[in-house]
């Protein structure tokens, strides 16, 4: 069965304005695939509903979260500090399925970069060639951790560091491998900016889709998005049915 | 420590425990990802109307304090598939299913009706009172006459008992409440979500891509505790009380109150499994006071 369990904070750090890097440990290893998703309770009586945030990285019964805060939810985990204590679910939803053998380009936008963490050092461990192409507004963050697994391209809105300008435009003026498999998390005008690249290019792309959430679990059917596979138009939850989709049949 | 015995006959359904699931809340698949569905009283589906909806725009969910926003819209694959995924799903548990039906019209809400009769749901919850869809939906739960008229017609092409689900958007919901029993409800569910709204002061547009949705959680429980208890004095029929129970108090403040049976709905959005902690707690609290069964429970009110 699925659970929710307590989780003890060891460190919960601010690493860029408004991001911060949340270390839990909890009391049995966590099994998440690159991509899934965590529920996060905040347990104040009056912010009920669990805020969905991406795995950064799971290692044993070590999960790194790293997330803007932004709304009153995360400004409330932005407050919390080592010793205190968390409920998070088990990982949710469905991850990124990776190649079976070439190149991973991992595409992150904003706090889409987190994801593509553990996602990276999957694809490393898998004997995978990992290029990471990530877009910020300015300030970077986890460049040293991508940069210990793969080759980094960096673009910023305000060009404080690497490429001026939009990551997909990055992308156009760097060589990419036609061996490659695009997967991808960020807002939704990157994405879907990205799929048409990739169309054009001919590259299989698979995108994380970030929807407002009720339960997180597939029950309430807060979250849908809409998919057009083969001429049907579905829809589809992000949190249960994804929130990993094939790229191509996205509805943006 | 007292033993206990939480088993109720709701309506001529043996049930149990008296505790449920609120419809909209609840999927056989993804809820039984986190407990046994077989320990619950029953569980109420998600409203299923005869053919598929889509439902509203997203955003469908907002938060607010002690509760949420809602207005999902009744998106539903159809009777079709839910007969084969949903109930073929929950064959395998020991479990009695209430199907809430959803329509825009009479001749909608009989159709969906007739498609169930020969399944194994065991009782119907007919949903006139969704604050989020205008045709139909609510409408008819507003409005005394209608809902007299819909519970009419589809008490005569049902073959099993029938729940009618009512709003808390009225003026006097026992007139509501009156109406339906007169016409043949064999039950009444209350409350469905009061109808909110919330806007977003960034984008100074509402939070909600429908504009209002349905408010639900703790925040609305007295509200639906009096009404729970204001329509316990008007009508004598049986009464699934829902609206904010979070706890096995909760529950047994509403079976006070003059429920019958109890729903569990946003808490299990927040928590999973709310709706078996609810069975938990109703049971030790049961324990605790020294109630030997859900009869004594609410003999026990000197309201």
């Amino acid at each position: 069965m699925k659970k929710i369990s307590v989780a003890g904070i060891k460190e919960n750090m601010l690493i860029a304005p408004d991001i911060y890097r949340m270390e839990l440990e909890l009391s049995e290893d966590i099994n998440a695939l690159p991509g899934q998703f965590v529920n996060v309770y905040l347990d104040d009586g009056a912010h009920l509903l669990p805020r969905p945030i991406s795995i950064c990285r799971a290692e044993d019964n070590r999960l790194t979260l790293v997330y803007r805060a932004v709304g009153v939810g995360t400004k409330i985990m932005a407050g919390l500090t080592e010793g205190d204590t968390l409920r998070v679910s088990d990982p949710l939803g469905n991850g990124f399925t990776l190649p079976e053998s070439g190149t991973v380009l991992l595409v992150g936008g904003g706090v889409g970069v987190p994801p593509m963490l553990g996602t990276a050092i999957a694809a490393k461990a898998k004997g995978l060639n990992v290029i990471a192409a990530h877009g910020y507004r300015s300030e970077l963050f986890l460049k040293e951790e991508f940069e210990r697994v793969g080759q980094l391209l960096i673009a910023t809105d305000d060009g404080s560091a690497g490429y001026h300008g939009t990551v997909v435009e990055l992308l156009r003026s760097s060589d990419i491998p036609a061996d490659t498999t695009v997967l991808s998390c960020g807002p939704k005008p990157m994405l879907k900016a990205l799929v048409q690249y990739c169309e054009e290019k001919g590259l299989p792309v698979q995108v994380s889709l970030e929807e407002r959430m009720g339960c997180g679990f597939g029950a309430c059917v807060g979250c849908v998005c809409k998919l057009n596979q083969n001429g049907n138009i579905v829809q589809k939850r992000v949190c249960k049915d994804g929130p990993v989709f094939n790229g191509s049949e996205v509805i943006f | 420590m007292t033993k206990v015995d939480l088993s109720v006959n709701f309506a001529g359904l043996q049930m149990k425990n008296p505790v449920t699931t609120a419809s909209g809340t609840f999927a056989a698949r993804e809820s039984g990802e986190f407990y046994d569905i077989s320990r619950l009283g029953a569980v109420i589906t998600k409203g299923v109307a005869a053919e598929p909806w889509q439902g509203n725009p997203t955003p469908r969910i907002a938060e607010t304090y002690g509760g949420m926003l809602n207005a999902v819209g009744l998106q539903n694959p159809g009777a079709e598939e839910y007969i084969k995924k949903e109930l073929g799903y929950l064959k395998d548990f020991d479990v009695p299913v209430i199907a809430n039906l959803a329509g825009h019209s009479i001749e909608e809400y009989c159709a969906v009706t007739e498609m169930l009769n020969d399944t194994d749901v065991a009782m119907y919850e007919l949903n006139i009172s969704c604050p989020n869809v205008k045709l139909g939906g609510i409408g008819f739960g507003t409005d005394p006459k209608m809902a007299a008229e819909v519970t009419e017609a589809v008490k005569k092409v049902s073959r099993k008992p029938l729940i009618v689900k009512l709003t808390p958007n009225v003026t006097d919901i026992t007139a509501i409440a009156k109406a339906v029993e007169s016409a043949g409800a064999d039950a009444v569910s209350l409350i469905n979500t009061l109808l909110g709204m919330r806007i977003d002061l960034r984008s100074k547009r509402p939070l909600l891509a429908n504009g209002t949705g349905g408010f639900s959680g703790p925040a609305v429980k007295p509200v639906a505790i009096r009404m729970v208890y204001q329509v316990r004095r008007a009508i004598s029929l049986p009464i699934l009380g829902l609206g904010g129970i979070m706890t096995g108090e909760d529950a047994a403040e509403f079976l006070m109150a003059g429920a019958d049976a109890v729903a569990v709905g946003t808490a299990a959005l927040v928590d999973p499994t709310a709706p078996v902690d609810v069975v938990e707690g109703l049971k030790a609290f049961m324990e605790r006071e020294g109630y030997e069964n859900i009869a004594a429970l609410k003999a026990a009110f000197k309201g």
